[in-house]
């Protein structure tokens, strides 16, 4: 007579966990993953990569040939996540025999682990210098900020919003300030005019942009340029009507709160932990052609008032402080200084892959061998 | 004969039930996703280098300089300090341009009085070069160019010779640019220039205040007030 139930036995019995780990979940997901892969890929090609990502690999729900509803691959991976931790948690036996498979399956959680982490923290952002030049941050690719800052000489405090918190109607706290701005309009893409363009209302403007008409989004999205009109609110001041392009090369400058303050819709901006000064970029051409063997960029990393000479070449990026400097591109012009550009990527999650293949792997070496030595007693005895 | 299983109890409710991990997880992720918080950050400020320029002698004609180009000169930076005193109504800008030593926005002085900012400030820089930044003369057709002012050369010689002078509050020796009267061949100019001029043989130091025509007839004065209130400390000559 057997005793009474652990609740791990009696939750996994229960006809909900059984639904939930039911086999045809799993491959249904699977499925839906092959078909989003193979439909993102061509959408790809019409919208952008960014575009494709979103829809396809992002949350929400996808329409494949335009009435076919799918979820998005983050909710599909979600799925999979849970019926992987439920199964660990109430079907794999806590036998040594059995260490292998635990290993096994901690190495797929790790690997799902590491894939949420980069969704949710790694951060891709680009820095373009010309010889001579010296970056302290990086600008996002795609993703812009409203940014208030003070300059104290050679540094900028910086207080900024991100563009997605610019909803039209909210009302956001400009916290050193003493100041709220309530957001008018946003454009993810749109065309600017002069004031002299128009007769509507006047805005604070650096360029004099007095009007916004929003365009369709680009099928690239770094090529689209935002804009942002909002109402800006001091206590004991009559309220200011504030227009930023996002194409803007000078920022405007605020009185707020008695500081001077500048404003400016731009490129995130990501401060690096040290400074990097290009000394010399190099383009190597295959002989007798003009087709590119090789590009090639040196750097003094500054830090603490010293300097170290890195060196990024293709598929030879610099790590350093969690940061991977990727050779992306370059800009070379008569008469101009060289310019190269790197794609800079920080991924909390970057090793977590590294770790679930190796982690895989011995668990099911273990496992393999765990049933292998049995089995070769067991011949050797017969 | 085995006794049936007890009821089930929900498992989630337990206290050391792996559902608060979860849930606690969970809820971070959800909460990681709120894209209303500020960010708030220090960054060390951006200066992109100057323009590499294109080497040898400038030519003399008006064709490049009228199109607004930069006249050969040395970018490099001169060991002079320049002070000025900041007329009220201006308010310093922040400038991408490295070659500026100071950027300001002149506010309309009737819109100064009100407290509010003018959008169409009249933009005010100040530039130091080192020797004579490629010429006096390219560099007033330098200006006219980007403001559609074409002048011949006896023309141009004779608008330098009776350019007014003034002396800077540490004693050097400039001119003022008055572009102010001069209007485009084709008279559809939207912009003028004021601005002054200091020379020495081993630096140059330029004031120059760009915008609308009547908003720039009104900072005549402050300009010249802020050209005079120059003080530039540096190598003896």
């Amino acid at each position: 007579m057997s005793g009474p139930l652990s609740w791990r036995q009696r939750v996994a019995r229960h006809p909900a966990t059984k639904a939930v780990l039911h086999p045809a979940i799993t491959l249904a997901c699977l499925l839906v993953l092959f078909v989003l892969i193979f439909f993102g890929t061509l959408f790809q090609a019409d919208h952008g990569l960014f575009e494709a990502q979103k829809k396809f690999f992002g949350y929400g729900w996808v329409l494949i040939g335009g009435f076919f509803p799918l979820p998005a691959a983050s909710q599909v991976i979600w799925i999979l996540s849970i019926q992987l931790t439920v199964m660990m948690s109430l079907h794999l036996q806590w036998k040594i025999s059995k260490i292998g498979l635990w290993i096994v399956h901690a190495g797929i959680m790790a690997l799902l682990v590491g894939g949420f982490i980069t969704q949710m923290m790694a951060v891709e952002s680009q820095l373009t210098l010309a010889e001579g030049e010296i970056g302290h941050f990086t600008t996002s690719y795609n993703e812009h900020e409203v940014a208030f800052w003070e300059a104290k000489g050679d540094t900028n405090s910086v207080f900024a919003y991100d563009a997605t918190a610019l909803k039209p109607g909210s009302q956001l706290d400009l916290g050193p300030y003493r100041a709220r701005i309530q957001v008018r309009s946003y454009y993810e893409n749109c065309d600017a005019f002069t004031t002299r363009a128009t007769n509507g209302p006047k805005y604070l403007n650096a360029s004099g942009i007095g009007m916004l008409e929003q365009r369709k989004p680009e099928k690239e999205v770094t090529q689209n340029a935002p804009g942002l009109i909002f109402s800006l609110s001091e206590a004991g001041k009559p309220d200011r009507e504030v227009l930023l392009y996002g194409q803007e090369l000078s920022a405007l400058p605020l009185t707020l709160d008695g500081k001077q303050v500048f404003a400016q819709l731009r490129l995130k901006h990501y401060p690096l932990a040290f400074s990097l000064r290009l000394t010399d970029f190099i383009k190597n051409v295959h002989p007798g052609t003009d087709v590119p063997s090789s590009f090639e960029s040196y750097a003094d990393l500054l830090e603490n008032g010293g300097s170290r000479p890195v060196k990024v070449w293709m598929n030879n990026p610099l790590r350093t402080h969690g940061y991977t400097f990727f050779q992306a591109s370059y800009a070379q012009a008569q008469g101009q200084a060289d310019k190269s550009t790197f794609a800079v990527v920080t991924n909390p999650g970057r090793v977590l892959p590294y770790v679930s293949s190796l982690t895989v792997f011995a668990g099911l070496l273990i496992h393999f061998l765990i049933r292998l030595i049995p089995f070769v007693r067991r011949e050797t005895s017969v | 004969m085995r006794s049936p299983p007890p009821p089930l109890k929900n498992p989630f409710f337990r206290p050391k039930s792996p559902f608060y991990g979860l849930a606690g997880l969970g809820l971070a992720l959800l909460l990681g996703c709120q894209d209303t918080q500020p960010r708030v950050y220090t960054e060390v400020a951006f200066k992109p280098l100057a323009a590499s320029m294109p080497n040898g002698p400038m030519s003399g004609g008006m064709g490049p300089m009228a199109a607004g180009g930069m006249p050969a000169m040395s970018a490099a930076p001169v060991d002079i300090k320049v002070t000025w005193k900041l007329p009220e109504g201006w308010t310093t800008k922040d400038s991408a341009n490295a070659m500026r030593i100071g950027s300001f926005a002149a506010t309309d002085p009737d819109l100064a009085n009100s407290g509010e900012i003018d959008p169409n400030a009249v933009d005010v820089s100040v530039v130091q070069l080192a020797g004579d930044a490629g010429g006096l003369k390219a560099n007033i057709m330098r200006w006219m160019g980007q403001v559609g002012v074409k002048m011949g050369p006896e023309d141009l010689e004779a608008f330098i010779k009776a350019a007014a002078r003034f002396k800077t509050a540490s004693g050097q020796e400039g001119m003022f640019v008055d572009l102010t009267d001069k209007l485009s061949g084709d008279m559809t100019q939207d912009k003028t220039i004021y601005g002054a001029i200091v020379q020495t043989k081993e630096y140059t130091v330029f004031v120059k205040a760009m915008g609308e025509m009547a908003k720039v007839q009104r900072q005549k004065p402050i300009v010249k007030a802020f050209s005079q209130s120059l003080r530039i400390e540096g190598p003896k000559s």
